[in-house]
């Protein structure tokens, strides 16, 4: 959490995609937060892939005779109250959590760039008109555009991906078209343009290499957003149905009785909170090492 | 300056709010079913149906009914609710002044000490100070509000009762009781809202630090007091106030978890009862109301900005 | 003040090393530097990029960078060790024994405070003047009206960035001074400044010198601004004092190689010819004990061409930023003809403000124009935006840019950067390497990327990029002003071959006079987008000139020159924008009549080839 362990070094020295990753992977290792969080996210990815090999049980069966029950045997945390396993919940909690946000993340980041590209190279009044149709969007509360879009198209994992997209591609645009600005007045831009070159070269070879890590950390950022909201969205209602194994869901279905089988509600949280933080500190130690200005980041 | 400076801002700022009512009213539209369906429900007979349309003015064109309720609004008559039959004004306007209460208490006590807190972050850089603040945003930005609100309401309603863990008092509950049920919600938003401004105060003031004229004041060899409040702060704070702004805004959204956890009876609630029950004026005014204030904050951190910042209040005139 | 009686000196550093960890590595920054100076004398630290002078200046303050220390020796200010003071001793040395002026002084003031309370910070441990209101004011327009600043008493009350560059510097001394320091350091104090503004600033340090009689240390890496300013010099090599001692005697009869090639390296304005450049390698042998290969001595004099065919024609350009005009505003550029023809160097000399880039912008169609013809080559018209001009015109039209850090894509690779261009406009048989050995660089640089690349290599690449595919015209937009003096001679050098050899014309601008000396065959001087005289270079350095030429030739500071002539005070101020009417330059003419105020100044042909533009009679126009 601290700022300085991680030594900024800057793409440029290397050339080629594996020398340049293994550049970034040696700064990354370098910082103790860092490693972490991405060592909690991959995790966190390895235990979705593997919950059909590991969980014990089924995480949607009810089992009525096995209610609440207290961890041990078959039930390494327990059961809810319909009698299901809650460690097998919880794994599968994982791959819904991270499909959907990875997908719609990707999505929104994939949009808001090119938008944003756009937005930056043409300037002028199509900049106008886009900054402030995304001034626009953004200025409808997040959590009511996704409640009412969830209300109209119903609550599957699709509709989920689709509010996110339409809630997040907005910051994404404005994060990420402050950074093409800066790269549009720069010599080779001007040389690109005198000798006549068009948008998709300019945008594509020439502003997007040195956006790449901007667009990189947005990601990362978003990635916890996104997960922090769609978990909130199951918590109220309006995002996974039972029974789907929501980590957000459990959480609602089970707090009451935390007096009684606290881990029912326990166990969504820390997976919950170990991958966010984990998202955080990646996101963090990604900025770092690529030398990407965090203030732009969070204003996004 | 008032004209040109804020006239303009004004003029965006209601073509923003119209166009995200516009949007909002649009995917309403786009509802398989409408208030009149959920207030009968799944049994009602066609003919039922469209008798309370006609009613309740559903079964106009949404053109017409988007100009209208326009017209109506802009003379202050939002309509009524389509599920309780009330004026909708006052309805949203006491749910308005609920949470504004809630937001408030979060905004003044919150950002402030966030705002403190990010300055000695940034000051001890990398010391167990910044250490500790630093691991607490990070926390902080990363717990939902809902799990910290659980958490919360475990640890002070529950082991050591203090706190309400819900506010029993009602739709209609003055500001004086519902203040000790405030606490805990309050407490929720704060940990949560502060993080960023923590964040950003931190990175703000370690820039300023390594800025040519904070080293020059140095070499003067003025006192480090007199450095950080004159030199650092104020240039510091100028980029922090956008993110205030956003988390102002950002809490309209927040509140609604917490709200409906604590089941405090302010506009998350209620946003979250008239989506449910798709009563459209409702929802109508709501979006107008969020897309005012994120509006209205922007414009007040770019004027706070502009204010405090020496080179937009004079602009050059070399002499 | 006065010379002081003690024989304590001002400075005494015993070789001093500075480094910084880097991984494991132990990485000098000065190595082995020992100095003295004392009270009332000069000392100037002369060095290229990377040579340590900067990191010298801030020793003297006590002040390093965050990650390096000091690995060996003591320095003593005035009989204080300095980097033994710690805490409150640091900070009360530091507000009354030492003051710096930092380079870019502009940077340098705190932006959210106004002038007149920075002033007071640095006066505050002088206790009568900061006793009162009215005394700390008192002092504070005293400072300024030191430095010359005009209208103290409301410059009081202003933010830093109301003011000009100049100004910007003024106040930064001022601030310096407030503490009446013993030691003065300036860091690069006139880099950036227009070379009129620079002389007027040196001038006036040169007389707070004369009255104050403090020691200065000026860090620079210009050797005429040390050889005007400084009673000492000390020579810097990559962390290395290379050669000191009394500046006259230094600069006149060099030792060390290194002094010697720098020397010979600088463009002279009185000097016509390409200088040799600096050996590095040789120097580098030199250093090792190892014999050094034979160096270069000669001048490369360039020969203009004759009677070549035109390659770019402009007639009758203005350029107007504004949409509507409004009353009392003029165009930024208005009414220019100029003409390069193959093979030639044109020089397009202005300072900022002047046009000069607004005019290459139009040339290569980035910039909209108001009204004027641009014809290319054999009678081609320009189009006005590059998008309705056919592939053969923009392969016609290049441009080479200053700044070597932003003209290529740091993300792709030399090879990149040059093959695009030549894909684009169909050139067969050329490979990059062909083109890099053109510019004189290793065939085996197309993988690298730019930032493993010198200044000087990157600027290479960047005249391969434009000139690989076959222009007729080539923009140089200020290509030499960003690199060390030892370097640009090479680029010049390829700049003529380039011209010679492809019979391509080049439109050079550039505010350096030596340079245009040098390299040029003809001169357009340009003064607030309105061209006031043109000529072959020899005219332009010669006897006759227009007012505004002579002024910036007698603002040219260089090694050996006669160092008394000043600047007259207020010359300096360059007003914001042309007047609606008559001669651009009569605000500050000193043979200013009425008649300049309202008209348009004639055409005075002094030759067939030099025209001014002047009301005054040509008599008048003579220099001595």
């Amino acid at each position: 959490m601290t700022a300085s362990t991680v030594v900024v070094e800057r793409l440029q020295g290397t050339r080629g995609f594996w020398p340049s990753l293994r550049r970034v992977a040696r700064s990354i290792l370098r910082s103790k937060p860092a490693t972490l969080g991405f060592a909690l996210v991959i995790l966190h990815i390895l235990l979705a892939l593997l919950a059909p090999l590991i969980a014990p049980g089924n995480p949607t069966e009810n089992n009525a005779a096995a209610v609440l029950q207290l961890p041990g045997g078959p039930y390494p945390l327990g059961t809810d109250t319909l009698g299901r396993d809650i460690l097998s919940r919880t794994l599968y909690g994982g791959q819904y959590a991270l499909a959907v946000s990875f997908a719609s993340t990707a999505l929104a980041v994939l949009l808001g760039t090119v938008i944003a590209g756009l937005a930056a190279f043409y300037g002028g009044w199509i900049d106008q008109v886009i900054t402030r149709l995304v001034d626009s969007v953004l200025a409808v509360p997040a959590i009511l555009a996704m409640l009412v879009l969830v209300t109209v198209f119903g609550s599957g994992p699709q509709v989920i991906v689709l509010a996110v997209v339409v809630v997040y591609t907005g910051g994404v645009t404005r994060v990420v078209r402050a950074a093409a600005m800066d790269v549009m007045p720069k010599d080779f831009i001007i040389a690109a343009r005198a000798r006549g070159e068009g948008v998709f070269y300019i945008l594509s070879r020439e502003v997007f290499p040195n956006i790449l890590d901007v667009v990189l950390v947005e990601f990362a950022m978003r990635a916890s957003w996104v997960v922090l909201l769609v978990s909130s969205l199951s918590f109220l209602g309006f995002g996974a149905n039972p029974p789907t194994p929501d980590w957000g869901l459990m959480v609602a279905e089970n707090r009451s009785l935390m007096a009684v089988v606290p881990l029912a509600t326990l166990a969504p949280i820390v997976f919950l909170a170990t991958l966010i933080v984990g998202l955080n500190l990646a996101a963090d130690g990604l900025a770092k090492s690529l030398g990407v200005d965090r203030m732009k980041e969070i204003l996004g | 300056m008032i004209t040109r400076f804020v006239l303009p801002r004004l003029g965006w700022a209601v073509v923003t709010i119209l166009l995200a009512t516009l949007l909002v009213f649009g995917a309403m539209q786009a509802l398989p079913g409408d208030a009149a369906t959920q207030i009968l429900g799944q049994n009602a007979t066609p003919e039922a149906v469209a008798t309370l349309r006609r009613q309740l003015g559903l079964d106009q064109a949404p053109v017409e009914r988007f100009v209208s309720w326009l017209g109506h609004a802009l003379t202050g008559n939002f309509g009524t609710s389509l599920v309780s039959g009330q004026p909708v004004g006052p309805e949203v306007g006491r749910a308005r002044l609920n949470t504004s209460f809630l937001a408030g208490i979060t905004i003044v006590v919150g950002f402030s000490l966030a705002l403190v807190l990010g300055l000695l972050a940034g000051l001890f850089r990398d010391r167990w100070v910044d250490s500790t603040i630093s691991t607490l945003a990070l926390v902080g930005m990363s717990i939902p509000e809902f799990i910290v609100a659980t958490l919360l309401v475990l640890a002070f309603s529950i082991t050591i009762p203090i706190f309400p863990a819900v506010v029993v008092a009602g739709q209609n509950a003055t500001i004086a009781e519902l203040l000790p049920a405030m606490t805990l919600p309050s407490l929720s938003l704060m940990f949560v809202a502060s993080a960023y401004i923590i964040r950003m105060m931190r990175t703000s003031v370690i820039d300023v630090m390594e800025t040519d004229f904070v080293h020059t004041a140095r070499l003067k060899g003025i006192s480090t007091g007199r450095l950080v409040f004159k030199h650092v702060v104020p240039s510091a704070i100028l980029p922090t106030l956008n993110v205030v702004a956003m988390n102002i805004a950002w809490l309209i959204g927040g509140v609604v978890v917490v709200e409906s956890i604590f089941n405090y009876p302010g506009m998350g609630s209620l946003m979250i009862k008239s989506v449910q029950s798709r009563d459209l004026p409702t929802i109508l005014l709501i979006t107008v109301v969020g897309a005012l204030t994120f509006v209205v904050c922007n414009l007040l951190a770019d004027l706070a900005a502009t204010l405090l910042n020496p080179r937009l209040r004079y602009p050059r005139n070399a002499k | 003040m006065s010379a002081a009686m003690t024989e304590e000196l001002e400075i005494d550093v015993k070789n001093l090393a500075i480094a910084y960890m880097a991984g494991t590595r132990r990485v000098n920054v000065l190595e082995n530097i020992s100095l003295q100076l004392r009270t009332g004398e000069i000392l100037g630290l002369v060095g290229e990029s990377g040579s340590g002078k900067s990191t010298m200046a801030g020793v003297l303050l006590a002040s390093l960078r965050t990650s390096s220390f000091v690995a060996s020796g003591t320095v003593q200010l005035g009989g204080v060790d300095v980097f033994k003071l710690k805490g409150r001793e640091l900070r009360e040395f530091r507000a009354s024994h030492v003051a710096l002026v930092p380079q870019n002084a502009g940077a340098a003031l705190t932006p959210t405070m106004r002038i007149g309370e920075q002033l007071q910070e640095a006066f505050r441990l002088d206790v009568a003047a900061s006793a009162s209101r009215e005394s700390r004011d008192a002092r504070s327009i005293e400072l300024l009206d030191l430095v010359r600043l005009p209208n103290a008493q409301a410059a009081l009350q202003k933010y830093p960035h109301q003011f000009s560059g100049g100004q910007q510097q003024r106040i930064g001394i001022a601030m310096a001074l407030a503490a009446r320091p013993r030691l003065l350091v300036l860091d690069e104090p006139t880099t950036g400044l227009d070379v009129v503004t620079q002389a007027a600033i040196l001038d006036t340090l040169a007389r707070l010198h004369q009255e104050l009689g403090m020691a200065m240390v000026m860090v620079s890496h210009d050797l005429g601004v040390i050889d005007k300013m400084c009673t000492h010099i000390a020579v810097l090599r990559q962390g290395k004092v290379v050669e000191a001692g009394e500046t006259r005697k230094v600069l006149g009869n060099p030792q060390h190689p290194y002094t010697q090639g720098l020397l010979a390296s600088v463009p002279r304005v009185s000097v016509p010819g390409i200088p040799p450049s600096l050996d590095d390698a040789a120097i580098d042998a030199f250093e090792r004990g190892t014999p050094m290969p034979p160096q270069e001595h000669a001048l490369h004099e360039r020969v203009a061409p004759q009677d070549t065919a035109s390659v770019l024609a402009i007639r009758g350009l203005t350029v107007d930023y504004n949409r509507r005009p409004k009353p009392g505003s003029a165009p930024t550029v208005l009414d220019v003809d100029l003409d390069v023809h193959a093979g030639e160097i044109v020089a397009l000399v202005g300072e900022s403000g002047s046009g000069k880039s607004t005019i290459a912008n139009v040339v290569a169609g980035l910039q909209k124009r108001q009204s004027g013809e641009l014809t290319l080559g054999a009678g081609t018209e320009l189009a006005p935006a590059v998008a309705h001009r056919t592939k053969a015109v923009r392969r016609a039209v290049q441009i080479i840019f200053q700044n070597a850090d932003t003209s290529l894509n740091p993300r792709r690779t030399v090879r990149d950067a040059i093959t695009r261009p030549l894909r684009l406009f169909h050139v067969k048989g050329l490979s990059a390497e062909d083109a890099l050995v053109q510019v004189g660089l290793p065939p085996n640089f197309t993988e690298r990327l730019p930032g493993q690349l010198s200044g000087g290599q990157r600027q290479r690449v960047g005249i391969a990029r434009a000139v690989s595919a076959g222009p007729e015209l080539v923009l140089a937009d200020e290509i030499v002003s960003a690199l060390d003096v030892s370097v640009q001679s090479s680029i010049l050098r390829l700049m003529d071959r380039l011209a010679r050899n492809s019979n391509i014309g080049f439109l050079f601008i550039t505010h350096d006079l030596a340079v245009v000396r040098s390299v040029a065959d003809r001169v357009v001087v340009l003064y607030l987008g309105r061209i006031v005289e043109e000529g072959a270079v020899a005219e332009i350095f010669g006897t006759v000139s227009h007012p505004y030429t002579r002024l910036l030739l007698a603002s040219v500071i260089e090694v050996g020159d006669d160092h008394s002539a000043m600047v007259p005070p207020g010359q300096d101020e360059v007003p914001s924008g042309p007047p609606a009417q008559g001669c651009p330059f009569a605000s500050r003419c000193p043979l200013v009549m009425d008649v300049c105020k309202t008209t348009t100044p004639p055409v005075i042909q002094a030759s067939s080839t030099h025209s001014i533009r002047c009301h005054a009679p040509i008599e008048k126009l003579r220099g001595d």
